[in-house]
């Protein structure tokens, strides 16, 4: 995928569901916390553009921008995230944990680190498989500061997995400035550890869909795990729980520089020097969410027998003196 | 590994002759890194592998409670469904290695506290292979916690309760000692003390039923009131401390199903302190023969017992 006029649309799918995702927290219907994507967009729709559709990706709780991405329909994502009737999960996810298999999104892991060790897996699928198919993980920064991440990363090269790993070097992890607690840059750490590693703009989708096509090739070849480090910034803050967003933690010319970077403008403007109109696929990615939001806030909410439902396969006996009921 | 392609073994050690026979992409080395490892057999899982992953001992299942606790016990429900994680973990516990606190443990009460989680503790040589056996056929992840003692060079004067290598159903405890006196109750290491106590309480004239419980989740509760309520008393046998331990569950279940009175229920646990690598110590920590006749005496005849 290479047309810049629908990778637009795609950017402007994530930034607008995100921000109707925090407008929605900030009037109560979201309960529990959320991470927004919003100012990494170019980084999941870039890394993913030249992906093919059964490769799997696996991700973090920033997960709503990889869901979409990776062409999850929106409606049964905010459903989830606010407790109706339809969630893609049951309501057993909310916004950190959304799974969409049926478009090979394995889903979001909310512990910092351990998605890589489940993409390794995932990869050694493919590759025994011998399916010439690469998996796609998607971390931050401050996920290479935990022991699986090594782990991990020592196994796929070892194992010569097809596994692209795409961290999104945003230079904070939750409110702490990565610098503060780690010695080494992302891009220095993967290439220190042996990894063919690409650093890139994450703010311009072409620049994310250059890398990741060359380092998926890599990969469908039986060269092993490839990474890309891409520069990125959060629009917003690192989470925010129900309708309480926190103040900025960050430098405000610090935020200042990366607001005036935004992903979405940076494409436009590519867009309409291509001699496109940004109108129309603007116009249909908002259409899109805004029939997601009217369909989510009118569903009724979850069904509360769903609590006790998919726990396991295979049934377990209940004493009739220990049935557990609503 | 020959009726079912799809099935992947991962482990810090294999036989020579597997990795020859079935290749590197069915039996695959990994470093000493446990919580990569199951990691890994997750997401190997999630994709149409059947997994079986050998983290060595217990002990070394604590590196790797994220991948057990958070991925692979939880993403099929997390996920509404969407997959499933057909995972078979095993773990050598302990007994007759004097390997000290940091390798000696017996967790399957604590990993019972796991929603959905299958926890086996075979006694024995064919009750290992044949839940082994049924766990490779299962679509949810299980624990099988081995008893070292069914790998040290003693392990064929070891009793063997099960009279085949067949698979065993998960949650159905096993009588393996008929006796309509007393009901001793065990799981994995307490088995044989508990058979070797009723060979001494015959020598007393009290005849004992020995259950053999198999699976810590699920607990055949159920079961063993039915057996327990055909004598008079019953003795829970269990090498971990007492609480929060299965034979207080049992217990529980025992007096409020109505199956036996409180007076004529007995647990006999392990001491609470930590796995002592000394034999000496160790031996006066756990519940041995001994202390499981003590305890039916009592049971059967408190005022004599003084």
């Amino acid at each position: 995928m290479t047309d810049i006029a629908e990778l637009y649309r795609q950017l402007v799918l994530i930034r607008y569901f995100e921000e109707e995702s925090l407008r929605l927290a900030n009037e109560g219907f979201i309960p529990g916390v959320i991470h927004p994507y919003t100012g990494h967009e170019a980084v999941a729709v870039g890394a993913l553009a030249h992906r093919e559709p059964d490769e799997w990706v696996v991700g973090h709780y920033r997960c709503h921008g990889h869901a979409l991405a990776s062409g999850s329909a929106p409606e049964p994502l905010l459903r989830e995230m606010l407790d109706r009737k339809g969630g893609i999960c049951g309501g057993k996810s909310g916004s950190m944990h959304l799974s969409d298999r049926s478009c090979h999104y394995v889903g979001a892991n909310s512990i910092v680190g351990a998605q890589l060790s489940m993409a390794t897996g995932v990869a050694f699928s493919e590759k025994s498989k011998e399916s010439d198919r690469a998996t796609v993980v998607f971390c931050g920064d401050g996920a290479l500061g935990a022991g699986v991440a090594y782990e991990s990363l020592m196994n796929a090269q070892r194992l010569g997995l097809p596994l692209l790993l795409v961290c999104e070097d945003n230079g904070w992890q939750d409110t702490t400035v990565s610098s503060a607690v780690m010695p080494h840059q992302p891009v220095d750490l993967l290439k220190g550890l042996g990894l063919p590693t690409q650093e890139v703009d994450g703010n311009d989708v072409e620049a994310v869909a250059a890398a990741a096509r060359s380092a998926l090739a890599a990969c469908r070849t039986g060269q092993g795990p490839q990474a890309i480090v891409a520069k990125t910034y959060l629009r917003h803050f690192h989470s925010q729980l129900r309708d309480m967003a926190p103040h900025n933690y960050r430098p405000e010319e610090e935020v200042a520089y990366w607001l005036a970077r935004d992903p979405v403008q940076i494409a436009a403007e590519k867009v309409r020097a291509a001699g496109r109109a940004t109108g129309p696929p603007r116009q249909a990615a908002m259409e899109v969410v805004d029939r997601a939001v009217a369909g989510a806030l009118a569903a009724p909410v979850t069904e509360p027998h769903l609590a006790v439902t998919a726990v396991t396969v295979a049934p377990w006996a209940e004493l009739d003196n220990e049935r557990w009921s609503l | 590994m020959d009726e079912q392609p799809n099935l992947t073994m991962l482990g810090t050690h294999h036989p020579r002759p597997w990795v020859e026979r079935y290749g590197a992409n069915r039996v695959v080395h990994t470093p000493i890194a446990e919580n990569a490892m199951l990691g890994m057999a997750v997401g190997m899982a999630l994709t149409g592998r059947r997994v079986l992953a050998d983290v060595g001992r217990a002990a070394f299942l604590y590196s790797a409670m994220d991948p057990l606790v958070n991925q692979a016990t939880k993403w099929r429900y997390q996920t509404n469904g969407q997959y499933s994680v057909p995972l078979l973990i095993t773990a050598i516990t302990r007994d007759g290695e004097n390997a000290g606190s940091q390798h000696e443990h017996a967790p399957h009460a604590a990993l019972s506290q796991i929603p959905g989680l299958v926890v086996a503790v075979p006694s024995s040589v064919k009750s290992t292979a044949g839940l082994m056996a049924y766990a490779l056929t299962y679509p949810d992840p299980v624990v099988i916690l081995e008893s070292s003692r069914v790998f040290l060079p003693t392990w064929a004067t070891d009793p063997d309760p099960e009279p085949t290598f067949d698979p065993i159903p998960f949650g159905v405890a096993h009588r393996i000692r008929d006796g309509q006196d007393v009901t001793l109750v065990g799981i994995g290491n307490t088995v044989p003390v508990c058979l070797a106590a009723a060979g001494h309480l015959a020598e007393q004239g009290i005849a004992a039923q020995v259950v053999d419980l198999r699976t810590a989740a699920p607990l055949d509760r159920e079961g063993v009131a039915g057996l327990a309520s055909t004598t008079s008393g019953v003795v829970l046998v269990d090498e971990a401390i007492g609480p929060c331990s299965l034979v207080r569950d049992l217990g529980f279940h025992l007096v409020t199903s109505g199956a036996m009175d409180p007076h004529r229920v007995r647990a006999v646990s392990g001491a609470p302190c930590p796995v002592p690598a000394s034999p000496v110590l160790q031996r006066v920590t756990l519940p041995g023969p001994n202390r499981v006749v003590a305890a039916v005496r009592e049971l059967l005849d408190p005022v004599s017992v003084s």
